[in-house]
């Protein structure tokens, strides 16, 4: 249906209105296939919008005409030459085909969630409609995803099919107890979404806010794990699910008794509940000595405060409590900064503003290219300011300091919640010195402390304080005591 | 109280109780003990610590695990009981014009501001608000985090303290005139039997046992007063007498003296920045207690504008009517050693011995 320029409303509606037919339809069982192939062969096509990669074969059988319905992309020709078109020349009808997957199909609804699967559809006016999986999604093979190296320990990472990760993760975790309970999530395109927890580890109030919560998403469509995460209550500022693209990650997690969605068409898996400690974790650190462990452990939360901190304690420092900086240091710092037209805190701003957008440059632009934007970004031009009098050098090394404090982070949502954090501290310490950092950072403790990640304080086990819990946070202790697990 | 949610632990309870007395104690009456008392100041707070003792105990255990405001209704009946609130909310406000009064002095003399006592007191409010709008469980969590920082950074503390201790500070270990030392003990009593406060966390308490919330609320007071002990005695060695009851806050001075080098050579810039945390959340605990207490004394819901309206008020009286030091300590004498925190405490303990006389009481 064409419409003119200017009433693309009146075809938003109709579309809508379309959608909303058809569902009806689809409800109440109205949508039957006409048992004449080539009507309903057109059926489907019209109902897809006759798109470029839909092929519709008719096929002479014994028994009749016949029609063959797929996406291109999506299914594997060899079975579907072999398995399907054959067998239908040869006169077999598909109740009697050798590949694993043949169901009937009555409806449309059904006939078109089977396309799209990747199922190769054929119908016939005495054999009635079928769908046969033939399904090869474009999939690239399971590797190491780049956001989450380790020197030891698994080298695999999760891939954008669900049956795939299930598969991964079953490999980790061999046992019956591993439960996988599927759901379509989306109002416009339907994507399967799998809550998966190991039985009588997972506590039961935290699978049974998350089936809740998953009953009640209002979502068009579900492209990513991340919508989901959005979507899953709390406070638009911190990061309450974990991603993980690694399965010996997630396994774990599971052993400890959270839960995790995988979603289908998404490497990453969220992890709920995700504690601020979680969030501190990384896979490598239980690949590595718990000593080295713990001292990678302790200078995450060292570098979380730096991040955040360290430019806003410069600029009270330099600005309104000069007397809590050794005097060395604060006559070194005030001699280079003599010539510097701004005041310490425009600067810092300004720096930090420069060196967020070198880095974002970085990412966005490919490879090699990248890494060339970033070294000019941070070396020349880094260089050319301090050489020009436009920054000093210890504004410099502090911004520097907290940047890099930031990449000790592993994980990437609360590494720029952080950096959202910096900013703000920055004025409130220009202004009011240590008192405001200090108080800043009560205030958001005041905040952090009554969040909860999926009926789970977000600050446990810190705060409530539950020592039990401590043997795996801030440090990671040994496990060596016989009959624990 | 059928409608409160009980949220926090009796160990929970303990560490606020210590939070409720500890942070402005430990910077504030070192100096006082020294000035009153001078070498009778560890008999003066150790005498304020047995007193305290018994205070903590005797009103914990009369109100039998009971919040004030349910003891208050059933000693007095509902309006009895409401009147009660209403003076118990209002006595914890006017000492909430003390911590006001503290908190900025602290501030003056550890971080000097450049920014004027009412903007600093602005900001201060914001984050005690947000602490107190928390309620009992917001509350007890950050004091989790915070025992644990301050214990940490205080450990940090004290060890190069310890090289600076000289013994001959010590003597003498009599004072000359032991009225001086009843008359010091007298503030530090005030702060040191100030389950007047735990006790209003009593209703938000998980536990049931009366005589482990008894124990809890007693053994967080205990608690701040050996961290005070303590750090009388290393603040007396490493001071002395002379000097000590000289400065107003002679914990700093301590700090402040200890060199630990060439680079950095004063260690207050670990000490001020926990302690200013500790003394806010002291003053959300208190603010929380005191707006909670009116919210039930007018019978209405716990909205976040009580704490806020608590706080800005008890914080232009503190910036208007006590602009210097001298002014403030004259004030906590005057409103709450002698006057208000008595009067609590027979009101508290009054209520308490009704309620278990009364025949309403299951």
């Amino acid at each position: 249906m064409s419409f003119m320029p200017g009433m693309e409303a009146v075809a938003e509606l109709v579309a809508l209105l379309e959608r909303f037919g058809n569902r009806l339809e689809s409800w109440t069982g109205d949508d039957a296939l006409p048992s004449d192939p080539f009507r309903g062969g057109d059926v489907l096509a019209k109902a897809l919008g006759h798109p470029p990669d839909l092929v519709a074969r008719r096929l002479d059988t014994p028994q009749g005409p016949a029609m063959l319905l797929y996406l291109e992309g999506l299914v594997d020709t060899v079975p579907l030459l072999q398995g399907v078109v054959a067998p239908l020349e040869a006169g077999v009808a598909p109740a009697h085909f050798t590949l694993p997957k043949v169901a009937p199909v009555f409806t449309r609804s059904q006939a078109l969630e089977a396309l799209l699967a990747g199922h190769a559809v054929c119908g016939s006016a005495a054999g009635g409609w079928w769908a046969v999986d033939v399904a090869k999604p474009p999939q690239r093979s399971v590797a190491e995803p780049p956001n989450a190296t380790v020197v030891h320990g698994p080298h695999v990472g999760f891939v954008e099919v669900l049956a795939v990760n299930l598969g991964l993760l079953r490999q980790y975790l061999a046992t019956p107890a591993l439960r996988a309970e599927t759901l379509r999530l989306g109002g416009l395109s339907e994507n399967t979404v799998a809550l998966v927890h190991l039985m009588g580890v997972a506590p039961a109030p935290v699978l049974r806010w998350l089936r809740r919560r998953l009953k009640i998403l209002a979502l068009r469509g579900m492209v990513d794990s991340s919508r989901l995460a959005q979507a899953l209550a709390g406070p638009a500022w911190l990061p309450l699910t974990q991603y993980s693209e690694r399965p010996d990650q997630v396994a774990a997690a599971l052993l400890q008794g959270r839960a995790a969605i995988l979603v289908d068409h998404s490497p990453s898996v969220l992890l709920v509940p995700a504690r601020l400690t979680d969030l501190l974790s990384s896979p490598g650190d239980y690949y590595q000595m718990p000593l080295t462990g713990s001292i990678t452990r302790c200078a995450r939360y060292v570098g979380l405060l730096i991040a955040t901190t360290l430019p806003a304690v410069f600029v009270a420092a330099i600005t309104v409590n000069p007397a809590f900086i050794p005097l060395a240091l604060y006559l070194t710092t005030v001699r280079t900064r003599l010539s510097i037209p701004f005041p310490a805190v425009v600067e810092t701003l300004i720096l930090l503003g420069v060196v967020d957008v070198v880095q974002e440059a970085g990412l966005i632009m490919p490879g090699a290219l990248g890494q060339t934007v970033t070294i000019f970004g941070t070396l020349i031009l880094g260089n050319a300011a301090i050489q020009a009098g436009i920054v000093s050098a210890p504004t410099l090394i502090t911004v520097t300091l907290a940047i890099l404090a930031q990449y000790l982070v592993p994980d990437a949502n609360l590494s720029n919640v952080l950096r959202v954090l910096r900013y703000a501290l920055i004025p409130v310490a220009a202004v009011f010195g240590f008192v405001g950092v200090v108080t800043a950072w009560m205030a958001l403790l005041a905040v952090a402390v009554r969040v909860q990640s999926a009926q789970v304080a977000y600050l446990a086990p810190l705060s409530p304080w539950r020592p039990g819990g401590w043997r795996d946070t801030v440090v990671r202790w040994p496990r060596q005591t016989p009959g624990r697990r | 109280m059928r409608s409160v949610r009980h949220t926090i632990s009796a160990k929970q309870l303990r560490r606020l109780q210590l939070m409720a007395i500890l942070p402005t104690t430990v910077v504030f009456l070192p100096g006082q003990a020294f000035a009153q008392a001078g070498s009778g100041a560890l008999w003066a707070l150790a005498l304020a610590t047995g007193g305290g003792l018994a205070i903590n105990w005797s009103v914990a255990a009369l109100m039998a695990g009971h919040g004030p405001h349910h003891v208050f209704q059933k000693a007095l009946g509902r309006s009895g009981g409401q009147v009660l609130s209403g003076f118990y909310g209002l006595a914890l406000a006017v000492a909430c014009i003390s911590i006001w009064n503290e908190l900025l002095s602290f501030v003056q003399a550890s971080v000097l501001p450049r920014t004027p006592g009412w903007a600093v007191g602005a900001l201060v409010l914001g984050a005690a608000v947000a602490l107190a709008y928390g309620r009992a469980e917001g509350l007890a969590r950050v004091s989790d985090l915070l025992t644990m920082t301050g214990l940490g950074f205080s450990a940090i503390l004290i060890l190069p303290t310890l090289g600076f201790i000289r013994p001959t500070n010590y003597l003498p270990w009599w004072p000359n005139r032991w009225a001086s030392v009843w008359s010091a003990a007298a503030l530090p009593l005030s702060f040191l039997g100030e389950s007047v406060v735990g006790v209003s966390f009593l209703d938000y308490c998980r536990e049931d046992r009366p005589a482990r919330l008894t124990r809890a609320v007693v053994e967080g007071a205990l608690g701040a007063s050996a961290v005070l002990l303590a750090t009388t005695i290393v603040v007396w060695g490493v001071l002395g007498v002379g000097y000590a009851r000289l400065a107003t806050y002679p914990v700093l001075e301590t700090i402040r003296l200890v060199r630990a080098g060439q680079f950095l050579s004063r260690l207050d810039l670990i000490f001020v920045p926990v302690w200013l945390g500790l003394i806010e959340l002291k003053l959300a605990i208190w603010l929380f207690a005191a707006s909670d207490a009116l919210r039930r004394a007018w019978r209405r819901r716990w909205h976040a504008a009580w704490p806020l309206a608590t706080g800005g008020l008890t914080l232009a009286l503190a910036l208007v009517a006590f602009p210097s030091v001298p002014s403030r300590i004259g004030f906590i004498a005057t409103s709450w050693t002698f006057s208000l925190f008595p009067a609590l405490v027979g009101v508290l303990a009054g209520a308490g011995a009704r309620m278990r006389l009364s025949p309403r009481v299951r």
